[in-house]
């Protein structure tokens, strides 16, 4: 860690252990008395809802491959009997099914944190690109895990997302038999996919643990996007931040507990619970909703362009959708920041907020019509953010920054100036 | 930023609300799914057993003439939460309605008999639910060419769950003079492309319920439907009871965190 350690042995045993393994050190270091900024707002416990998430995950995955056979002819019942004959299967299946929800609208809010305080700027770059990778990775995870059930939009999923390498030229047919190990989706594609559903969730948890410690290095950014410059600028982590964060835990585990028990099946599909059928293709063919904003960047791409297939133009876009954040350190021009301090680039921060909403509601859309032209314009506005963003770096006129942190909460509690005594005051126009 | 953030949400929600109803397809004219009052809707409603009972009569002698039932065995009829349960036999196996329920099914032995033919015997408890015929091939030669859906998840796996089972058995009408049915098929309101393989499988009186209930059509579909609800997600019961107790917890454990944060944070400006 980059900081002076505080860490003082108390006991024989613990100053034996440091000597030898230091790793009481460096938990005490990073989570005990690691200096961190006073002013972190709620938008900044995400960071340790994530990590609960990818835990919870982690440990009903494992209890339900216990009981989950990835065969094609047993998927579908083993689920349905862990539901129903497996002691509390009907809990941990819930659990697992809607925490990849929940993980997903957590970590779309820690995106969005991280883009309107601009911490992937230096010196966080690779703080940023190792989140962007794990969101990549979470991707991925998510897609197999929900072939697993093998329902009707398993299958069909699987098969609209797996023939997307297919039109790569040359390469892509080859590559996509060899990916499904055969030329459609069976037996095969479902036994690699569980196997790799189960092996990428502690890839990500390397990544995390990288992730972690790169944010360790620089510590914190924080809303005002000032560094830290003194100890008044900071607290210790504990006992301040993992007070608030345990409370935003408790507080988003009651949102998670409120979809498990009571609405268990709202953000699934109901095409999910037929089973998988290759000779009857589902009406519409549509993703989990956390996917659909990139299913519409796909779709909305129908015209052949110098000579590059409309297909093959959608599939990059939507990698570029996802690639265009590894290099978004260095697109935005701006040295400033977090957005509270830059008025002209917070109204298209917000701008691209609604249009990553909007591809979602067009992606669960026939992709048709006025459907089509709407997923069309929200894809324009989503890359345009993007280039706006190194625009507008070289030319906006950002507000004052702060001197530190401490100067910038101190602002914002200062008191109204007194009314002058005896004069008229000018009621405030509303 | 909360203010923007509010706007920005207010924004994307009026345009959610507005767009599909700029986008709507005139030409579809689906009725509205009527809405009906569930007892096991929301976080309070629990299955009746008495409906549960009478759906599951109307099941046997009516569904199950076509349809499969694959994941349901009969010992889950008479587990806690199910139609048959009775706290005197924990385990419904032991069940004596659940054995002669059972009994009532003729089960296909999974191996051949000493004579080497196919063998079936008497279902018990830990049976799985027969279907009505061999294979899927045989089903489709029986109904027509097409397929009758295995039911053991059937709620789970349609849009509007119980209301459309149920709006399903009472959507059966003459088509409109424009429109041209296939042979063989039915005409129903509710059901997409409003032709259906199955003919009405309901009318008043077709079967005679045990407890005196007039088997209307209406009551009939009520009772189907929250049978099928149940049998789809038979746990429902437990997991909303469980439910409390989990949000309770997390309620006083949520307040005694906030009062901690509030307490640690009192002296530092942030």
């Amino acid at each position: 860690m980059s900081h002076q350690s505080t860490y003082e042995p108390k006991t024989g045993f613990e100053r034996w252990l440091d000597a030898r393994l230091p790793i009481v050190r460096l938990a005490y270091d990073s989570f005990v008395d690691f200096q961190t900024p006073k002013n972190l707002n709620m938008w900044y416990t995400f960071g340790g809802i994530l990590a609960v998430c990818l835990v919870i995950q982690i440990v009903t995955g494992i209890v339900l491959a216990m009981h989950y056979s990835p065969t094609t002819t047993g998927a579908f019942d083993s689920v349905e009997r862990i539901m129903r004959d497996v002691n509390y299967g009907w809990l941990i299946r819930y659990i697992h099914a809607n925490g990849a929800s929940m993980f997903f609208l957590a970590v779309y809010i820690h995106i969005f944190r991280g883009l309107y305080y601009g911490s992937y700027k230096a010196p966080r770059e690779i703080l940023w690109i190792l989140g962007v990778a794990i969101f990549f990775l979470m991707i991925m995870t998510a897609f197999m895990g929900y072939v697993l059930p093998w329902g009707q939009m398993s299958f069909w999923g699987a098969q609209v997302i797996t023939s997307l390498i297919g039109a790569l030229p040359l390469v892509g047919e080859p590559i996509q038999t060899w990916l499904l190990g055969g030329f459609g989706v069976d037996n095969a594609t479902l036994n690699r996919f569980f196997s790799l559903h189960y092996l990428l969730p502690f890839v990500i948890f390397g990544l995390v643990a990288l992730h972690v410690w790169a944010l360790h290095v620089p510590g914190n950014n924080n809303p005002a996007g000032v560094e830290v410059s003194s100890k008044s600028d900071t607290v210790p982590f504990h006992p301040y931040y993992t007070v608030k964060d345990a409370f935003a835990i408790v507080v988003f585990l009651m949102l998670f507990a409120v979809f498990v028990f009571y609405m268990p099946n709202v953000l699934g599909h109901t095409d999910n619970y037929i089973p998988a059928d290759p000779l009857s293709t589902p009406a519409h063919i549509v993703p989990e909703w956390y996917l659909l904003p990139f299913y519409a960047i796909l779709r909305a791409f129908t015209a052949d362009f110098l000579g590059i297939p409309a297909k093959l133009l959608g599939v990059l876009a939507m990698f570029a959708a996802i690639a265009v954040l590894f290099v978004l350190p260095w697109l935005d021009t701006s040295k400033v920041k977090s957005m509270r301090y830059r008025p002209v680039a917070r109204q298209f921060f917000w701008l691209f907020v609604v249009a990553c909403l909007a591809l979602g509601y067009f992606g669960g859309q026939p992709a048709e019509g006025i459907y089509l032209i709407g997923a069309q314009i929200g894809t324009a506005l989503y890359f345009g953010y993007f280039a706006v963003l190194f625009v507008l770096g070289l030319v906006e006129k950002p507000d004052a920054i702060p001197a530190s942190i401490a100067a910038s909460v101190h602002k914002q509690h200062k008191r109204p100036a007194p009314e002058p005594i005896g004069g008229a005051v000018p009621q405030a126009a509303e | 930023m909360m203010k923007t953030l509010l706007r920005t949400l207010a924004m994307a929600l009026a345009f959610l609300t507005t767009f599909p109803a700029l986008a709507a397809d005139a030409s579809h004219d689906a009725p509205k799914m009527e809405k009906h009052d569930w007892s096991f809707a929301g976080p309070f409603g629990q299955f009746e057993q008495d409906s549960l009972q009478r759906g599951f009569h109307v099941f046997k002698e009516v569904c199950s003439s076509c349809h499969t039932m694959r994941l349901l065995a009969f010992r889950h009829l008479g587990q806690k939460g199910g139609p048959f349960y009775d706290a005197a036999y924990p385990n419904p196996s032991d069940n004596p309605v659940i054995k002669q329920i059972a009994a009532d099914w003729l089960f296909q032995a999974a191996t051949l008999n000493e004579f080497g033919e196919p063998a079936t015997r008497t279902a018990v408890p830990a049976d799985y639910m027969p279907g009505p015929f061999p294979n899927a091939t045989v089903a489709r030669l029986a109904n027509g060419g097409a397929l009758p859906p295995d039911l053991s998840v059937i709620v789970k796996a349609r849009k509007h769950g119980a209301d459309y089972i149920s709006a399903l058995m009472q959507g059966y009408e003459e088509p409109p003079a424009d429109f041209t049915l296939n042979p063989g098929m039915n005409y129903n309101k509710y059901f997409p492309g409003f032709q259906i393989g199955m003919a009405a499988p309901l009318v008043d009186d077709r079967i005679a319920y045990t407890d005196g209930t007039p088997a209307t059509v209406a009551q009939m579909s009520e009772d189907v439907a929250t049978f099928l609800a149940w049998a789809s997600d038979p746990k429902a019961p437990m997991r909303k009871q469980m439910g409390f107790a989990v949000l309770g917890f997390m309620a006083v454990l949520a307040l005694l965190l906030y009062l901690s944060y509030k307490q640690i944070w009192r002296n530092v400006e942030h």
